[in-house]
């Protein structure tokens, strides 16, 4: 056997020492290339590729952000042919009434405050049109039928959104219940069998009691969904209003004033008798800015927001996450940038919300969700408590929220998440978003400088 | 027999892989870690102790300082910082519906509407109708409600290919169709390209038009290889339709259901 193998070593060189030193020599070569090779990659990456945005993408993505649209055709000519740096429109365009609206937008996007369903807001009743010899006619489904009525039934009566013009009605839909005590009897009808005796104080009763002589109690349904809009519009309205006159961006939870439509400052004096003015008829598009009554503090006790997140902790835990957390609180993110909620901190800030109570209205005695900023007995308040400081009610959880390090940090957190898409880094960009956040303190909460920082940042233009 | 011998000589071969492998390793020991190079342009030279380019939040680099007036505005001192992002940490964003819809009209000049007389006469009685199909399809696209959908999507979901595909064709068919009728000079992208002309009559046409559907819609010039792939397109599209209205719509098509005019 060794004889054999020896004898096989002797024919095949690769199984002598000298053979395999041989081969070691080689290999050894080899290993030097690929070391020199290695060397010789790494400087032609650095020479060639630059991985941060420049030029026509860069001034692409900076458009579609701050203004929500790609560059005119003259911008990208200017960066193209006569190579104007992109970064030099960034102060145009923040300065541009499209980035208001990309203001309006992210808030939108960040708080949401929305009615889903006009029908929730009950003491509305909707009028129908229907037209005849050219001429719109309104009606109400349930006083006049599907539907309407017959030319000789209708009316003429002044409007409470145009007090001023005539609209024709039905004449039952003016009704003869409009009293708060009316009581009735609806008679059979081929789907109920049964007459129904109804009272115009119950909210389920509200729909057969007519509209008012003045149409007070019901409203046309297209207007109301512009209301709504508008309603939920209300918050992000005031974030482009601090921008814009270059308030410190702690006023969005602190402001004691809001902003109105027409449409919406009807809602609420019409219907909620709240709104000491009106700022433009039923129709005005226009914002404007309108004082509000002490209690009120900002974007958190907007209607829309106190309507859509009405409980105590619903509340609580949507201006956690929106203002101090910048994640959902469910959210399983090891990044200490997103501290954690647990339930004594949502059970405190809460507490803040308690004052809100509930009213009735005249029209139906029902009580409805507080957002009318009526806060009735602030004695029954009990002070609460949020990082460390003390009060009572939402303007001083406003006040403690606006100088704590939780809302400048959660600021900035939402910025970069919105313009650079996703979270920062916890290695490298934690230290930074936090040094970023006193900085944002020491410039007085200017958000547009805050954003410019943040779309100049090689974070922002690193390549995808 | 012939087991134990080949045992043998591949017990030498890996010897001689793993002193490859340890040689390789000394050899990066001893270069300049400096070399390494991040995703996000930085890097540092340890052997001359400098670092360029290195990004951080709120700061401005070297080239950009003159373009604030605050200088003060620099919060954040330079450091080294690691070199490597972890995976799923990229920068890529969707173009919003709404984003997709203005600029679509700005590169373009079409929308992405319906216009028949259905659509026409709902918009009339329907106030939550809309003939804008970026805003019918806004949920489907990405987009929000907020009232079924209160976060944007971060997916991209296969029905939204479809509708992007079918926006795509919608859209350059109307744009093409539009800038023909118009002269040369109110031509957003068209330039003087020539619908009775093939494209090998006209060529300097055609690739300006190509030029002016990048900058229009991408803000950049195309490479030498895009246009080349653009051109041949267009005479592919030419040789069996017979038509340059519909070569240059499948140039369009192309471009705007591209990953980079969706994504940025």
């Amino acid at each position: 056997m060794l004889r054999h193998l020896k004898h096989l070593e002797k024919r095949d060189p690769a199984f002598t020492w000298a053979g395999g030193l041989m081969g070691w020599g080689v290999w050894v070569a080899i290993a030097f290339l690929l070391c020199l090779l290695s060397f010789g990659n790494e400087k032609t990456i650095l020479a060639q590729d630059d991985p941060v945005l420049s030029g026509g993408p860069l001034l692409r993505k900076l458009s579609l952000d701050l203004r929500g649209r790609i560059p005119a055709r003259a911008e990208v000519d200017a960066v193209l042919s006569a190579g104007k740096n992109p970064l030099e429109f960034v102060d145009e365009f923040i300065e541009s009434p499209d980035f208001l609206e990309q203001v309006r937008l992210y808030h939108r996007d960040k708080v949401w405050p929305n009615f889903d369903n006009p029908e929730r807001l009950h003491y509305f009743d909707y009028l129908q049109e229907m037209e005849v010899d050219g001429q719109t006619v309104y009606f109400h489904p349930y006083t006049d039928g599907a539907q309407g009525c017959k030319p000789q039934q209708i009316i003429s009566v002044f409007p409470y959104w145009d007090p001023s013009t005539k609209v024709n009605v039905c004449e039952k839909t003016v009704g003869a219940f409009t009293t708060l005590s009316s009581v009735g009897t609806k008679k059979p009808t081929p789907d109920k069998k049964k007459s129904y005796k109804f009272d115009c104080t119950r909210r389920w009763d509200v729909r057969y009691c007519g509209c008012g002589e003045t149409l007070e109690h019901c409203t046309v349904y297209k207007r109301t969904l512009t209301q709504l809009k508008d309603m939920g519009d209300e918050g992000p309205r005031m974030a482009v209003e601090i921008i814009r006159l270059n308030r410190p961006y702690t006023d969005i939870v602190t402001a004691q004033w809001s902003m109105r439509s027409g449409p919406l400052s009807h809602l609420y004096l019409e219907k909620l008798s709240t709104t000491p003015v009106y700022v433009g008829d039923l129709f005005d598009k226009k914002w404007r800015a309108v004082g509000r009554k002490p209690v009120h503090s900002g974007y958190l006790t907007s209607a829309g927001y106190l309507r859509r997140f009405g409980t105590g902790k619903d509340w609580s835990v949507k201006t956690l996450e929106d203002f101090t957390h910048c994640k959902p609180l469910t959210d399983g993110s090891t990044n200490p940038l997103f501290a954690s909620a647990p339930d004594a901190l949502i059970s405190n800030v809460a507490q803040f919300h308690q004052g809100w109570l509930w009213k009735s209205t005249d029209r139906n005695s029902v009580q409805l969700p507080p957002f009318f900023g009526f806060l009735p007995n602030a004695d029954n308040r009990d002070t609460s408590e949020f990082e460390g400081q003390s009060g009572q009610g939402v303007p001083a959880f406003a006040s403690i929220l606006a100088g704590s390090e939780s809302f400048r940090r959660c600021t900035v957190v939402s910025l970069f998440q919105y313009f650079v898409g996703r979270d920062p880094d916890e290695v490298k960009e934690n230290a930074e978003i936090l040094k970023l956040a006193d900085w944002f303190r020491d410039v007085n909460f200017d958000f547009k400088k805050l954003v410019k920082s943040v779309v100049l940042s090689r974070a922002y233009r690193r390549t995808p | 027999m012939t087991f134990y011998l080949r045992m043998k000589y591949f017990q030498k071969r890996a010897l001689g892989i793993i002193a490859i492998a340890i040689l390789c390793q000394a050899c990066s020991a001893f270069r300049p870690k400096a070399s390494k190079k991040g995703i996000d342009g930085s890097f540092t030279d340890a052997k001359n102790k400098m670092s360029y380019g290195v990004g951080k939040l709120g700061e401005f680099a070297e080239e950009e300082v003159f373009l604030t007036e605050q200088p003060t505005v620099l919060p954040i001192e330079n450091k080294e910082v690691e070199t490597t992002y972890p995976a799923g940490t990229t920068n890529l964003k969707k173009l919003k519906p709404e984003q997709a819809d203005v600029s679509l009209k700005q590169c373009l000049g079409v929308q992405w509407e319906r216009n028949d007389a259905e659509a026409r006469w709902r918009s009339k009685y329907d106030l939550a109708f809309s003939t804008n199909k970026f805003v019918a399809y806004n949920v489907a696209l990405g987009g929000v409600d907020y009232v079924s959908q209160v976060k944007r999507s971060e997916e991209t979901a296969q029905l939204m290919v479809l509708l992007l595909q079918r926006m795509g064709y919608e859209v350059c068919s109307a744009s093409v169709d539009k800038e023909f009728k118009m002269e040369p000079a109110q031509r957003l992208w068209m330039g003087d390209v020539n619908e009775n002309m093939g494209p090998d009559a006209q060529e300097g046409a055609v690739g300006t038009a190509i030029q002016n559907l990048y900058r229009g819609c991408l803000s950049r010039d195309p490479t030498l290889e895009e246009t080349t792939a653009a051109k041949s397109l267009v005479q592919s599209t030419f040789s069996y339709e017979k038509n340059t209205a519909s070569s240059l719509k499948a140039v369009c098509l192309a471009l705007v259901s591209s990953g980079e005019f969706m994504f940025y």
